[in-house]
């Protein structure tokens, strides 16, 4: 009788704290407060990713600050009329990779999913327990991710000018070392079994729900060379998937590291990122099934005004990174109060 | 994986209970040692040394027993003279047996810790002559090592001194010595107060459940809320010290003092809890320091486990060795009761804060630290006579509340002085710090606020000071309950359902809404488990 009262105590007090939980995430839903400007941490594309237009999305991108600054969903949108979104953010991990996906996979069918393989070497085994650990809460508990939106009630809101996850950013500083960079050896960087193992495990997913991963490493001179590239073929190849590194097509695809990177090699900025995307774009055209939506009336409605809106915002930044405007251009960005992200 | 993070809380300590629960009582203990081995594997590798400490202090007792008791049956036989004779040897030989037991664990803990920066400083004093000194780099730390090497070393003295009988168990030393909530960051605990309670092998139980959580709750809030925040002001002020105005040092000194507390006393709010869900008791910590009314008051009520150890085991020994005595005797005939007071005071003390400033870690910081406290408790020592006479001459009492908060503030610049050298990673940081607050401009050009609200440097917003002033209130008042001793939790967990489930639940929702974690935060590791 004690015994049953007991786990009877517990299992309301348990009761009690679900209901917590679940206020909470109505409370601080994505979609209430994304589409206004009040999200602009590194959760914004996730949150971007709750408020998009169920099955609409034909690649999602994923990976850590190297593909969230060098792949431009609007470029291919501009030139082939695919849909995609970039969901890659600093630091990203590989549990967050695989819970961001497992989520898109719930509203989206995409047709293909690139992964950069930057983060692969985000291997430190104590900070991917901690961090899918997080991410598993997160998960059930979604509030819980975007709790920091309280704190709007004494700060002014803004937008990064986030255009399907991607961050315009037209400042430069230019990468002054070695040009051929990815220079030929037989050797390969090892990489360790946790993280190849997650990213079988994350190809496998997206295989489960009709999706083609594809590997790809964002041209970098810091973060890349030749012993990387093997290893990264070599882990590609015994997965199954397809590997496209775009260290070996600089030249290809027209890269000038005196203008297209914003901080000496490391991560591209929008004119090297429109030159990536296109040379991705091109890889990926006619394959998976990928399809041109922009006669469509109901992709255009929706896609063709965030286009505009990135066109005439490239115009106005004169230069800068968007999280960096001078007052005089932040002023007339945000001519009208306009807080709204684009496409919502 | 450490006390604050959700591993720990979410799933560790969960499975534990779980499994304890599940199992016949005299298993249990068992389970705890067995997961107390897998928390030290996922925060260490060196795990063989807990346990070669564990078989070391196992052996070393139970030789001193058995010694002592091949003597109580040889008694009887021997003569007034034998007797005498045979007790002595029996205490030298148990003495070289303590003697030798305190100096392995020692030598461990000096490899561990001290080894590197005792061949730096060769080094750098033999560099003048030419000489250099090629230190290996060390890798070698275990974690909790200095706490626990003082648990082995009081079971040691303790068997020695007959004060608890040499266990001949050896799993029952073990799990005393490797219990995972306190092998990190303490408390220091004795054996005669832990052991037996860890070997009961208890029943879960509900009030203890809840009481445990409630704890935890009260400590993640702590850390949480105000710690985690504050460590970006600290970061911000210490990492750029030599541009740092009076006002910056003094509000990083400050906030540095206030992080501390709330992060070590925090965590050991979680430790205690944590162990008190599975029905053990481990001593306090923490006893409202900031209300203290002079620096020998504060180090009764900061990190007291610590300062019970070194006064058993050191400070008593020391103010009893023959040599002290000795000088007492001496100094009194020639020098007066007070000048023997001041002169046996200053003996003792001496070995025991500078030990407590080395136990910290191996850094000339943390030796002036120890210093600063053996100068300031000397003075406080020396002029208490005076202090007295003054107070019976004002009548004024140490009650006066005028003068209890005068004393309360004056005891703050001491905590505060000290945390700022504490906190320097150089001797030479500590110093440009403190020749800051008195040289140069005080008040910084941009202001004052402006500063602590830069986006780029320290990375707090004013919703984030407004969390912190909040979460410093809230603990204030919970600790002005318990100096009055107005048993608040005791009467917000014996009280209606719906109060204590509210507790519990707002304290919960402050921690998941305003907590720092998430986007934007990252998890500060505990202070006090790199010691």
């Amino acid at each position: 009788m004690r015994c049953k009262n007991t786990l009877l105590r517990i299992a309301g007090f348990l009761a009690g704290l679900l209901v917590l939980l679940l206020i909470l995430n109505t409370v601080f839903s994505a979609g209430k407060w994304y589409p206004e400007g009040y999200i602009q941490d590194r959760n914004a594309r996730t949150a971007m990713l709750s408020c998009e237009e169920p099955w609409t999305i034909e690649i999602i991108n994923v990976g850590d600050s190297e593909s969230g600054m060098d792949f431009n969903p609007m470029t291919l949108w501009g030139q082939k009329g695919y849909t995609a979104l970039n969901v890659g953010c600093d630091g990203l991990t590989l549990p967050e990779c695989y819970m961001v996906l497992k989520k898109a996979f719930r509203t989206q069918s995409p047709k293909v999913v690139l992964i950069e393989s930057n983060l692969l070497y985000r291997s430190e085994k104590k900070r991917l327990a901690k961090s899918m650990t997080a991410e598993i809460f997160y998960d059930l508990f979604e509030g819980l991710r975007f709790h920091n939106v309280w704190k709007y009630v004494w700060k002014e809101r803004g937008y990064r000018l986030y255009f399907k996850g991607y961050i315009l950013n037209e400042s430069s500083d230019p990468y002054e070392g070695e040009a051929r960079y990815m220079k030929p050896t037989e050797e390969a960087e090892d990489i360790r079994f946790t993280p190849a193992q997650a990213l079988t495990g994350i190809c496998a997913m997206c295989r489960k729900h009709g999706a083609e991963p594809v590997l790809w490493s964002a041209p970098s001179p810091i973060n890349y060379h030749m012993a990387k590239h093997n290893a990264l073929q070599k882990l590609a190849d015994r997965i199954g998937i397809r590997y496209l590194d775009l260290n070996l097509h600089v030249d290809e695809i027209g890269l000038d590291w005196s203008t297209d990177t914003f901080d000496k090699g490391d991560h591209l900025n929008c004119f090297g990122a429109e030159k990536a995307s296109a040379w991705i774009m091109r890889e990926l055209e006619g394959w998976a099934g990928l399809e041109d939506k922009r006669e469509d009336p109901a992709f255009a409605a929706s896609w063709d005004p965030v286009y505009a809106r990135f066109l005439e915002m490239k115009d106005l930044m004169k230069g800068y990174h968007s999280e960096n405007l001078p007052e005089e251009v932040e002023e007339h960005i945000y001519n009208g109060g306009d807080f709204r992200e684009p496409g919502f | 994986m450490a006390y604050h993070e959700n591993l720990y809380l979410l799933v560790f300590l969960p499975l534990v209970l779980i499994f304890y629960q599940l199992v016949p009582a005299r298993v249990r203990p068992y389970i705890l040692l067995f997961f107390s081995c897998l928390f030290f594997l996922a925060n260490s590798k060196w795990i063989i040394i807990p346990i070669l400490l564990t078989v070391l202090i196992w052996q070393c007792g139970i030789r001193m027993e058995r010694i002592r008791q091949e003597t109580e049956e040889k008694l009887p036989a021997l003569d007034k003279a034998g007797k005498k004779a045979l007790k002595e040897e029996t205490e030298k030989r148990t003495k070289r047996i303590l003697v030798s037991g305190i100096l392995v664990i020692l030598a461990v803990l000096f490899v561990s810790q001290y080894l590197h920066f005792t061949l730096e400083n060769i080094g750098s004093l033999l560099s003048p002559l030419g000489i250099r000194l090629e230190i290996p780099v060390w890798s070698f730390f275990p974690i909790g090592i200095s706490f626990y090497s003082l648990e082995a070393i009081g079971y040691l003295v303790d068997v020695y001194w007959k004060k608890i009988q040499a266990d001949h168990n050896p799993f029952r030393l073990g799990l005393f010595i490797l219990f995972f909530p306190q092998v990190m960051e303490g408390p220091i605990a004795s054996y005669k107060d832990t052991a037996m309670q860890l070997w009961k092998g208890e029943s879960l139980n509900m009030d203890r459940i809840s009481s445990g959580l409630f704890r935890i709750l009260l400590g993640l809030f702590k850390k949480m809320m105000v710690a985690d925040r504050l460590a970006r002001v600290v970061t911000c002020v210490y990492d750029n010290y030599y541009h740092m105005h009076g006002i910056m040092v003094i509000l990083g000194t400050v906030a540095y003092t206030i992080q501390l507390y709330m992060e070590f006393s925090g965590s050991i709010d979680i430790v205690i809890g944590g162990a008190e869900m599975l029905g053990i008791r481990l001593p306090e910590n923490f006893r409202q320091p900031f209300m203290a009314q002079n620096a020998a008051d504060f180090w009764r009520r900061w990190h007291i486990s610590l300062g019970t150890w070194f006064r058993t085991y050191l400070f008593y020994a020391v103010s009893m060795s023959r040599t002290v005595k000795n000088v007492n005797k001496k100094l009194r005939k020639s020098r007066g009761k007070y000048a023997s007071m001041v002169g046996t005071s200053a003996m003792a003390l001496l070995p025991v804060w500078l030990a407590t400033g080395l136990w910290h870690g191996p850094s000339w910081t943390y030796i002036f630290y120890g210093f600063y406290y053996f100068v300031i408790l000397l003075a406080e020592t020396a002029l208490m006579p005076f202090i007295d006479k003054l107070e019976d001459r004002l009548h004024i009492s140490s009650k006066t509340p005028w003068y209890a908060a005068l004393n309360m503030m004056r005891t703050w610049v001491i905590i505060f002085t000290g945390e700022l050298f504490f906190r320097a990673k150089t001797m030479h940081q500590g110093l440009t710090l403190f020749a800051h607050i008195f040289t140069g401009p005080f008040f910084p050009k941009r202001g004052v606020w402006n500063i602590l609200t830069d986006q780029r440097a320290i990375l707090l917003e004013k919703a984030d000071y407004l969390a912190i002033v909040f979460g410093i209130i809230v603990i204030l008042i919970i600790d002005i309950c318990r100096e009055k001793e107005l048993g608040l939790k005791e009467k917000i967990l014996q009280g209606p359902l719906l109060l204590r489930w509210s507790a519990f639940y707002l304290l919960i929702a402050a921690i998941l809404i305003f907590g720092a974690y998430g986007a934007g935060f990252q998890a500060v590791e505990l202070i006090y488990a790199g010691f």
